[in-house]
């Protein structure tokens, strides 16, 4: 069972080199006292060394994966990073990545003058799109180049993981200000479906007057 | 099983991001104590419940926490 880090011990591994892009070995004591070594994965996650073949290395997992199984903050009591020679796990057999990172975790860039983004969903009564055409913090778009990968709503769960089957054959269209925050990164493979397309997180929405639509596709 | 949340749910989820496009995942604590872990929320409004959970009522939630691992 992989473990989350708090806030606080997230905190201290960041301002420590890794071991390896993106993981560093560690040794932790755990609050029921016992003492284990492992990885922690991009200063979040906590892997004991018995589990990390267990966990990565019989089959392909992603790193959302990874997370969803980790138990929450609290089982660690203290974590400390240790030399590359003090564990021994094979790591170009474990710590192979996906191509291309998740928004989530992507780095803030912005937009440029006239950029358009694509939403897709199975609901024509969008909640994150208000009345007066803005969009509400934390939403997730495509941009208009990867949009025209998914033709029909069964595409667009496929390209972009969508966890329901029901097709999404409802199309917004997002055209915010210049030099508004998004971060953009990867679909991973998720809910079943494989992912793969580019996903835009709009961490703070855009402005009123920015959200058109919905046009209708095909389901299938 | 989808249940529908009612407009305070929907409008509790909406001030979080999403986990993805159109949809959340979330933990659902129910007054009795218990939490469905990680099922999702599509829109805001339908709550996709395992079968065990197919005769929960809106009124036996207590809590949403929504989480942005997939």
């Amino acid at each position: 069972m992989p473990y989350k880090l708090s806030i606080e011990q997230i905190r201290e591994l960041v301002n420590q080199p890794e071991t390896g892009m993106g993981y560093q070995y560690v040794e932790a004591s755990m609050s029921n006292s016992s003492i284990l070594k492992g990885v922690v994965l991009n200063s979040e996650v906590f892997i004991p060394e018995e589990k990390i073949e267990k966990i990565m290395g019989k089959r392909f997992i992603t790193y959302s994966a990874v997370l969803n199984e980790a138990e929450s903050p609290g089982y660690i009591r203290k974590i400390n990073v240790i030399g590359r020679d003090r564990l021994h796990l094979g790591e170009t057999k474990y710590f192979a990545k996906a191509a291309g990172a998740p928004a989530s975790q992507a780095v803030v860039s912005l937009t440029e003058k006239n950029q358009i983004f694509k939403r897709f969903s199975p609901y024509r009564n969008d909640h994150r799109i208000n009345e007066d055409g803005s969009l509400k913090p934390g939403a997730y778009a495509t941009t208009e180049a990867d949009a025209r990968n998914a033709r029909t709503g069964i595409d667009a769960t496929n390209r972009y993981a969508l966890p329901s089957d029901e097709p999404a054959i409802y199309v917004f269209t997002i055209q915010p200000p210049e030099k508004t925050s998004v971060r953009v990164g990867t679909v991973e493979p998720a809910n079943g479906k494989p992912g793969g397309g580019v996903e835009v997180l709009f961490e703070n929405g855009s402005p009123k007057n920015t959200v058109t639509g919905p046009n209708i596709i095909p389901a299938n | 099983m989808k249940l529908k949340l009612n407009k305070y749910w929907t409008e509790y989820l909406l001030k979080y991001p999403e986990t993805g496009m159109g949809y959340q995942r979330v933990d659902v604590i129910l007054k009795s104590g218990q939490t469905i872990k990680n099922i999702v929320v599509l829109n805001a409004e339908d709550l996709i419940l395992p079968d065990e959970f197919k005769h929960l009522n809106l009124s036996e939630i207590t809590n949403i926490v929504v989480s942005r691992s997939r």
